[in-house]
C-alpha cells in the first residue's frame, strides 16, 4: 500500500500523482509549522496502543521472526512514548522548533534567529531493523518536516501498519505523511520525489548510499545513516570471563544483525594468548546457545559461514589456525593473525584479532566512517586511557559487553543528534 | 602415456561410464602429485589405492576457492609456471591461478574438443564483440586470456572490446560497441559475441533506451557468455530472457547463445548444450554438497557446487569447492543426448540483504569482495 498524502492509495495511484506532488507540498508549506506537540501526543497514543506483546503477534502474523527482538521492540515502543519524545527534543534540538530568539550583536544590532523544518525529506528505507522506515519517518514529524518515504524492499508492511495507524489518531498529520513501496530500481520517479525534498535521508548499504550520491544532483544534501562496524575491546582483568559470556549472550540474542554487534573482538594478547581466550569465548558460546538456540537461517548465510570456517581449516594447513565450531557450523570463533578489522559472517561468528595498544589508533583510521559501538572490557587502572584512544580513532559510542546493540535515552546517532540534521537555523536582521 | 593423458585423449567428451576407469587412475595420479608436493591431501596417500570407485573420491576435502584468494599454492616449481591468471574484479582479492605447460596443452585439448563437439568451430572470417577486458600488460584476468583464446574457434576479422584499457583504468564503451555492431551487420559476416552476461545485457538495454532498431546480423553468429553478474547482482535477468532478447534484438538464434560455467580456481569448462544445460563432461565430476555439514547430496538438492577433475598439474585443483549454490540433476532429464548428469547455479553464499546494517566484509575492504571469473 501507498500514502499520497496521507491517504491510502496503490503504487500506480502514487506514480500518477507524482507530477502533482511539487505543486501539493508548495501549498502545505505555506501551512503554519506543524508544532512538536501535536507528533508528542500521537506517537504517545500509538505507542500505548501497541503494546509489545501484541506488536510481537502482529509481526508473527506478517511472518518475520521475531527471534532476539524483544528487548529491541520494548525500547523502540518506549523511545515513543511521551517523556522519551520530549527528552529527545529538547536533547537534540539547541532550542525549541519555531521559537523566535533575539540576539543582540557587536554592533547593538538586533537580530532573530529560530530552528525551522528543514521543510521536506525524502527517506530512504533499510529493511534491517523492524519499523525503522516508520521511525525515521517520525523523527521528520517531530521536527516538522514533510516526509516522503521510499519503503525497502521486503518491508512487510509494518511501516505502512504504524504511519496509518499514527494518521488515523491524528489525522492533522496527513499533509506530512507520503509513503510508496516504489522498488529501487523505479529511479526516474525517486528523482522526482528527491527532486521535491530538501534533503535525502539514506539508510542502508555502502552501495546504495553511493550510487544515490552519484545521482543526486550537488546542491541536494544526502544525509546517510550507513553500515557500520561494532567491536569489542578485551585486555585480561577482574571481569573478562563474565564480559565473555555477556557478549557471547548478545551474540547468540541478536545474531549480531545490529551495526552496534560485535564481529570482532580486539584482544591485548601475550604471544599465543589468543587459542586460550577463543577457547573461552568458545566455551561462552556454547552456553549461551543454550539459552538462545539458533533458528534455521537462510541457506545463502550458512553458506556464508561454512564456506568461511572451511576456507580457514584448509588455510590452516599453510598458516593460521582452524576456526573453533562444532559440526553444525553453528557458531564461529576465528583467530586472525593480522591486527586489521574483519567482517564476520555474523550470526554467532566473531574474529579474534590480535591488538597492541599503542597501534590502535593506526589499526582504525583506515575504518573511520564505519566505525561505531565499542563493547570494553578492560582493568580500570587503564579504561580512561583505552576510551581515549578509542574515541580519537573514530569510535562514536562505548558500552559494556552484552549492551552493545541497545540504544540509550539521549544518546547520539552516530555520532550525530539526528533531530538537529532534520532543521535549519534562520537568521531574520533588523531592518 | 599417464592416465590424466589418456583421459583427455579420449574421444567422447561426455561418455563417463566409458572413460570411467581413466578418470579414477587420473584422479590418483593427480592426488598423488598434490598430496607429495603439498601440504594438502596428506591423508589420502596412504589409501590412494582404496580409492576404487568415482564416489570414493568425494571422501577427499574440497578445498574452498577462497584459499587461493589469500596463498598462492603450487604444486610445481614456480619457474614451470606459463601462464598466471586471476580471477575477475577491480579491487578486493582476487585468485592466483598458475598453470604450468603441462596443464595448458591439457587444457587447450579439452577446450577443442569440447567447441569441436557443441559445433562452435567456423572456418568463415568473424568480426568479435568483446564483452570484457581489453587485453594489456596489467592485466592478468583469468577472463580476459579465455576470451582472447576463444578467438581461435573462428577466424577473427575485427575485434572490438567493450572495457576499453585507458591507461590503468579501465572504461565501459557500450555506445562504440553498438557502432562497431551496425557496422558489422553491414558486412554480413557472423559476429561473434563473448563475454560477461551483464554487458550483454547492459548493451540490449542501451539499444531499448536510444530506440535503436533491431540489428539482424548473421545466422551463423554466435553469443557465448560466462562469468556471473557479481557486483550487479539485482539487475540479473533469467537467461531464457537474456536469450529472446538477443535473439530479438540482434536476430542471432537463440540455438548459437551458449552460456558456459568457467572458474580460474576450476580450469574445466562447462558450455551449454542446445537446451542450455551445463553437462559434466568426462574430465570432472560435480558434486554438491550440503551447506552445513558438507555431505555429499544427490541430484535435485542445492548446495555448494564442488568439482574434482585431475586437470590442472601445478596446483591443488582436484576437488574445488566453490561458493555457488548449485543442484546437479539427472543427463536424461534434458533430452539433447547427452547422458551425463548437468548442474545449475542458483546463487552464491552470502548475507541476506536487507538483513542487517551490520557492515559487510565488501563494505570493510571497500570493493566488491569475492568472486569468482
Amino acid at each position: 500500500m501507498n500514502l499520497f498524502r496521507g491517504e491510502a492509495c496503490s503504487q500506480e495511484d502514487f506514480v500518477g500523482r507524482i507530477c502533482t506532488l511539487q505543486e501539493q507540498i508548495s501549498e502545505d508549506l505555506s501551512l503554519p509549522i506543524l508544532g512538536p506537540e501535536i507528533v508528542i501526543a500521537a506517537v504517545d497514543r500509538l505507542a500505548n496502543l501497541v503494546t509489545k506483546d501484541s506488536a510481537l503477534s502482529l509481526l508473527k502474523i506478517m511472518g518475520i521472526d521475531t527471534t532476539g527482538i524483544e528487548d529491541v521492540l520494548e525500547h523502540t515502543l518506549e523511545d515513543m512514548k511521551r517523556e522519551a519524545l520530549t527528552y529527545k527534543l529538547s536533547n537534540e534540538l539547541n532550542a525549541p522548533l519555531g521559537e523566535w530568539r533575539t540576539v543582540i550583536d557587536n554592533s547593538g544590532k538586533r537580530r532573530r534567529e529560530c530552528y525551522l523544518p528543514l521543510g521536506v525529506l525524502l527517506h530512504i528505507g533499510a529493511g534491517n531493523t523492524i519499523g525503522l522506515s516508520a521511525y525515521s519517518v517520525i523523527e521528520g514529524l517531530l521536527t516538522g518536516n514533510i516526509n516522503l518515504l521510499k519503503l525497502p524492499e521486503g518491508e512487510a508492511g509494518i511501516s505502512y501498519f504504524l504511519l496509518e495507524q499514527l494518521i488515523r489518531i491524528e489525522p492533522r498529520l496527513k499533509p506530512y505523511i507520503y509513503m510508496t513501496d516504489l522498488s529501487s530500481s523505479r529511479t526516474y520517479e525517486i528523482h522526482q520525489l528527491a527532486e521535491a525534498s530538501d534533503a535525502v535521508i539514506a539508510w542502508g548499504r555502502d552501495e546504495t548510499i553511493q550510487a544515490l550520491r552519484g545521482s543526486l544532483p550537488a546542491h541536494k544534501p544526502l544525509i546517510e545513516w550507513g553500515h557500520k562496524i561494532g567491536f569489542a575491546y578485551f585486555s585480561e582483568g577482574e571481569t573478562t570471563d563474565l564480559d565473555l559470556r555477556a557478549l557471547a549472550d548478545e551474540m547468540c540474542q541478536t545474531n549480531q544483525l545490529y551495526c552496534s554487534s560485535p564481529q570482532c573482538i580486539l584482544y591485548e594478547a601475550s604471544e599465543g594468548g589468543s587459542y586460550a581466550f577463543a577457547e573461552r569465548l568458545e566455551n561462552s558460546l556454547k552456553e549461551s546457545s543454550k539459552t538462545y538456540p539458533q533458528k534455521a537461517i537462510s541457506q545463502e548465510q550458512q553458506a556464508e559461514i561454512t564456506f568461511l570456517h572451511q576456507t580457514l581449516l584448509l588455510e590452516s594447513h599453510i598458516k593460521g589456525v582452524a576456526p573453533f565450531t562444532d559440526a553444525a557450523h553453528s557458531y564461529g570463533v576465528m583467530i586472525s593473525d593480522i591486527s586489521e578489522l574483519r567482517a564476520s559472517p555474523l550470526y554467532r561468528n566473531i574474529w579474534i584479532i590480535p591488538i597492541r595498544r599503542e597501534a590502535l589508533i593506526q589499526v582504525l583510521r583506515p575504518h573511520i566512517g564505519h566505525l561505531q559501538t565499542v563493547g570494553l572490557s578492560v582493568p580500570a587502572s587503564c579504561e580512561e586511557e583505552i576510551k581515549r584512544l578509542l574515541f580519537r580513532a573514530g569510535i562514536t559510542k562505548i558500552t559494556k559487553c552484552g549492551e552493545m546493540y541497545l540504544g540509550k535515552r539521549g544518546e547520539s546517532h552516530d555520532g550525530k543528534n539526528t533531530l538537529s540534521l532534520y532543521v535549519k537555523k534562520v537568521d531574520d536582521r533588523e531592518r | 602415456m599417464s592416465y590424466i593423458d589418456q583421459l583427455f585423449s579420449y574421444k567422447k567428451i561426455y561418455d563417463q561410464s566409458g572413460s570411467e576407469h581413466l578418470f579414477i587412475e587420473a584422479m590418483r595420479e593427480s592426488l598423488q602429485h598434490h598430496g607429495t608436493n603439498t601440504v594438502f591431501w596428506k591423508a589420502s596417500l596412504s589409501k590412494l589405492t582404496q580409492y576404487k570407485s568415482v564416489e570414493d573420491f568425494y571422501e577427499i576435502e574440497p578445498i574452498p576457492s577462497d584459499v587461493f584468494k589469500r596463498n598462492e599454492v603450487l604444486s610445481v616449481p614456480m619457474e614451470h609456471i606459463v601462464l598466471h591468471a586471476t580471477s575477475s574484479g577491480t579491487s578486493g582479492q582476487k585468485s592466483q591461478i598458475f598453470l604450468d605447460q603441462k596443464t595448458l596443452d591439457l587444457g587447450v585439448k579439452m577446450i577443442i574438443k569440447s567447441m569441436r563437439y557443441h559445433g562452435l568451430f567456423s572456418l568463415i572470417p568473424t568480426n568479435y564483440i568483446i564483452l570484457g577486458y581489453e587485453p594489456g600488460p596489467n592485466n592478468a584476468m583469468g577472463n580476459t586470456k579465455v576470451a582472447d583464446g576463444m578467438r581461435r574457434f573462428a577466424p577473427a576479422l575485427h575485434t572490438k572490446y567493450a572495457i576499453r584499457a585507458i591507461g590503468n583504468s579501465y572504461e565501459t564503451d557500450i555506445i562504440g560497441v553498438l557502432e562497431t555492431l551496425k557496422k558489422y551487420e553491414k558486412m554480413r559476416l557472423p559476429v561473434r559475441l563473448l563475454g560477461f552476461p551483464i554487458y550483454l545485457s547492459r548493451l540490449l538495454e542501451i539499444m531499448d533506451e536510444m530506440g535503436m532498431p533491431s540489428l539482424k546480423l548473421s545466422k551463423k553468429s554466435v553469443v557465448l557468455t560466462g562469468g556471473g553478474w557479481k557486483q550487479f547482482a539485482g539487475s540479473e535477468i533469467p537467461k531464457a530472457e537474456l536469450r529472446e532478447r538477443v535473439f530479438t534484438r540482434l536476430g542471432i538464434p537463440k540455438e548459437n547463445i551458449r552460456d558456459f560455467y568457467s572458474a580460474v580456481e576450476h580450469s574445466v569448462a562447462y558450455p551449454e548444450c542446445e537446451n542450455h544445460h551445463m553437462h559434466v563432461p568426462i574430465w570432472s565430476r560435480v558434486v554438491i554438497r550440503d551447506v552445513k555439514t558438507l555431505k555429499p547430496l544427490g541430484y535435485d538438492q542445492p548446495g555448494f557446487l564442488n568439482f574434482i577433475s585431475p586437470l590442472v598439474h601445478s596446483m591443488p585443483l582436484s576437488s574445488v569447492m566453490m561458493k555457488d549454490i548449485a543442484v546437479l540433476r539427472e543427463g536424461k532429464t534434458c533430452g539433447c543426448g547427452i547422458q551425463t548428469p548437468y548442474f545449475e547455479v542458483l546463487g552464491r553464499a552470502g548475507i541476506t540483504q536487507g538483513k542487517t546494517c551490520a557492515i559487510t566484509a565488501a563494505e570493510l575492504i571497500g570493493g566488491e569482495g569475492y568472486e569468482s571469473v
